[in-house]
């Protein structure tokens, strides 16, 4: 089997937001799918991936470890966020192909399932503490029993941090009224927090209601100072959606920086980097909960991934809009808290093109600016 | 499809005994694997024994949900029987994948990333003139890569400076005869307890352009290897010694190496080997598999170096040649210094069960090393 084309498909929402796709043909009639990262400056995506397909056009496609070694060790320099987005796409297709020339699921090809079914985590949001709690108890009637939100209030930019704090421990208090002590409720502080004691008096403060773990509490770029934070931590430390392959990873490991690893994978490098960050972290006894924004071709991937991982802790999920449900055959949606088992062969799902087709791509998506009071520009 | 059966397999090949385990199913596919062979070898089958009601009616596929649930269900570190037990099964677990597949082992664990696996090949014998002259004959089948001791036998019981001298002599001896072209390693085998010495020896040797010093330090304080590498000028490669991801792990994050050095039939199998391998990948360290045992060793290490990235070279000892090569069907033999990779679905070897019945294990220990004074010594 051979390699033929790999294209690019790129669509914008309604929301401005924009789903980019790849697929990967064959001379064999199989094709492959994945997801590209949107990280912004999109079409930068596409071109990389025009880039890639070039080199890997008449490859064997189930030469997985080889296909990627030939795009990243091609591209010498370290490619950045566009361009391991768009190898993570291409990585994602060809296990997608693989699994179907052999008709099973992509989980069956890496060691097999280890679990039955996967834990998800739910994204809970609310501008005041009442409708954080309200969103709370809605995701817990539906089953969940893990639940992430953001440790502050939405405007804590404009509070005075010793408010913010108690604004969050306040917010905190009511998800715990609203659904008990025996609910996992993870917090988010978004690499937002400039400075390390900060976030080490707010999780302090967060204690008294028993957070399951703190994500990106400082700034990702520094390895160094992430270790150092978690030695004073008082509870587990998430990280690692920003950071690209297993040696950025490995970096954040051996400063002892992480707790529970959070790799992307549609930017760390597809799910073969998935795979060798999760072995990096069992040798260190870590656990891995993938970071999950994206579409639904994003996660179906990673529950292959979840599937197949002894370390694996739990799923990041989100509520998927209307273009994401339609670009794609089917989304998998957790029932009662978790994902069932995806089906294959291969991922066992594919891309509605005419979707992608009909919402045509407008431009690039942006993530806003965010301002502290004085208009210097803050972490978003 | 399910697991019906696990049968172990104990054959003596003349030097040392071969454990080969057949596991099956009831779809009429057999796999096949082969654990390391320690010594004390009917521990390995004891240790397949118990765990084989824990296989029985289980799906083959589940490979990481099985070997998982049989390293937590006995807690206790496993130490060198369950580890190559463990390793046995993983590997016919393996075989099984690839066959019902349809597709050899390597296309299984991340598709093949290179066309053939280069091998060195040990060089033997009683004078440095006879291990240049087999290296030369070995140049000539077109090997290009080998391995020697760096010592004389009788180390052991001669004054450190003569061996020093005696290993100088020896290195001159082989590279005069090859030149500096071949790749040249020696294997220290762990026998040199201070580091001192060793660094002694590696300075000595290290003018010949070595392709890495073997073992140079014991395996069970990775700070003597890591205090090694420090001072080393030469690739320091270990790891035979090591069981598991985590033990590799720590060698590699202690910065004690530059070539790890996996045996398939003991470090976990294949699926541990790939993990381990990822690590070192991440650490830019490469693996060059250790294979002294038998030829299901040779095409699990084909397979594993055939499917990363990081490979740097697999061990070998002309086994083709030797009886244990008749306790298989098939016969891998390297082309210029080369094994070709397997077309054939999964591992691509099977039992010869006759030539395995008519070869019934026999009692082998290593046997014992002393120094001058008759204090044991390390071998």
């Amino acid at each position: 089997m051979k390699i033929t084309n790999i294209e690019c498909l790129i669509s914008s929402d309604e929301t401005g937001s924009n789903l980019v796709y790849v697929r990967t043909n064959t001379d064999a009639g199989i094709h492959g799918v994945g997801e590209v990262y949107h990280v912004g400056p999109d079409r930068a995506s596409t071109d990389w991936v025009e880039y890639f397909a070039e080199q890997l056009v008449g490859q064997d496609p189930t030469e997985i470890e080889r296909n990627w070694a030939l795009c990243y060790q091609g591209a010498r320099f370290p490619m950045g966020s566009s361009g391991l987005a768009a190898l993570s796409a291409i990585d994602q297709s060809l296990w997608d192909i693989t699994g179907k020339a052999l008709d099973k699921p992509v989980y069956e090809l890496l060691g097999g399932r280890v679990r039955d079914k996967i834990r998800a985590y739910f994204d809970i949001h609310g501008e005041s503490a009442a409708e954080l709690a309200d969103d709370a108890r809605k995701s817990v009637d539906r089953g969940f029993t893990a639940l992430k939100t953001s440790p502050l209030p939405p405007n804590w930019r404009e509070m005075r941090w010793n408010d913010a704090v108690s604004d969050g421990v306040a917010r905190f208090r009511a998800i715990r009224e609203a659904v008990g002590d025996e609910i996992d409720v993870g917090f988010d502080a978004h690499a937002a927090i400039f400075e390390p004691i900060r976030v080490l008096e707010l999780t302090d403060a967060l204690m008294e209601y028993g957070p399951w773990f703190m994500e990106e509490p400082i700034r990702m770029e520094n390895r160094h100072e992430m270790g150092r934070l978690r030695e004073k931590m008082p509870c587990a430390v998430a990280t690692g959606e920003c950071l690209y392959t297993k040696f950025e990873l490995w970096e954040l490991v051996r400063e002892g920086g992480v707790d529970i690893l959070q790799p992307e994978i549609c930017i760390v490098g597809g799910l073969t980097e998935m795979r060798k960050i999760a072995f990096m972290a069992e040798a260190h006894d870590l656990v891995v909960a993938p970071h999950n924004p994206m579409g639904p071709l994003a996660s179906v991937a990673n529950l292959h991934f979840d599937a197949a991982t002894s370390n694996f802790l739990v799923q990041e999920s989100r509520v998927l809009k209307p273009a994401e449900i339609a670009s794609v055959t089917g989304v998998i949606e957790p029932v009662d808290g978790y994902y069932p088992l995806p089906e294959g062969p291969g991922l066992g799902i594919d891309i509605v093109e005419e979707e992608l087709t009909s919402k045509p791509y407008r431009g690039s998506w942006h993530r806003g600016d965010r301002v502290n009071p004085d208009n210097s520009i803050a972490f978003i | 499809m399910k697991i019906t059966d696990i049968t172990t397999f104990h054959a003596y090949d003349g030097q040392r005994n071969n454990i080969f385990l057949e596991i099956e199913t009831d779809e009429g596919i057999t796999g096949v694997g082969e654990a390391y062979s320690i010594g004390p070898d009917t521990s390995v089958i004891s240790m397949l024994d118990e765990m084989r009601p824990w296989f029985i009616g289980q799906d083959p596929g589940r490979i990481e949900w099985l070997i998982r649930r049989t390293k937590n269900t006995l807690r206790f570190p496993l130490g060198q029987v369950g580890w190559s037990a463990i390793s046995g099964i993983d590997i016919a677990l393996w075989d099984i994948a690839g066959k019902a597949a349809g597709l050899p082992v390597y296309s299984l664990l991340g598709g093949k990333t290179r066309d053939r696996v280069r091998v060195y090949h040990g060089i033997y014998g009683d004078s440095p003139d006879r291990v240049a002259e087999h290296a030369l004959e070995l140049i000539d089948e077109g090997y290009s890569a080998f391995k020697t001791s760096p010592l004389p036998s009788n180390w052991r019981e001669m004054p450190w400076r003569r061996a020093l001298r005696m290993a100088d002599e020896r290195m001159s001896a082989i590279r005069g005869a090859i030149g500096d072209g071949p790749d040249l390693a020696v294997d220290v085998h762990v026998a040199i307890r201070e580091t001192a010495r060793s660094l002694e020896l590696a300075k000595v040797i290290t003018p010949y352009r070595l392709m890495f010093i073997e073992e140079p330090a014991r395996a069970e304080f990775i700070e003597s290897s890591a205090a090694l590498r420090k001072e080393f000028r030469v690739a320091l490669a270990t790891g035979e010694n090591l069981y598991g991801l985590h033990r590799f792990t720590e060698l590699l994050d202690a910065d004690a190496v530059d070539i790890i050095q996996p045996d398939m039939l003991c470090c976990g199998g294949l699926l541990e080997a790939k993990k381990i391998a990822a690590v070192a990948e991440a650490h830019y360290v490469t693996v060059a598999p250790h294979n002294p045992l038998g030829l299901l060793s040779t095409a699990a290490g084909v397979h594993h170096a055939a499917s990363i990235n990081n490979f740097s070279i697999l061990e070998w000892h002309g086994d083709h040649r030797k009886k244990k090569s008749e306790f298989v069907n098939e016969s891998w033999v390297p082309v210029n210094g080369a094994f070709e990779l397997p077309t054939q679905p999964g591992i691509g070897m099977t039992l010869n069960h006759e030539a395995i019945a008519a070869n019934p294990p026999a009692h082998w220990d290593r046997g014992f090393a002393t120094y001058s004074d008759g204090s044991p010594g390390f071998l």
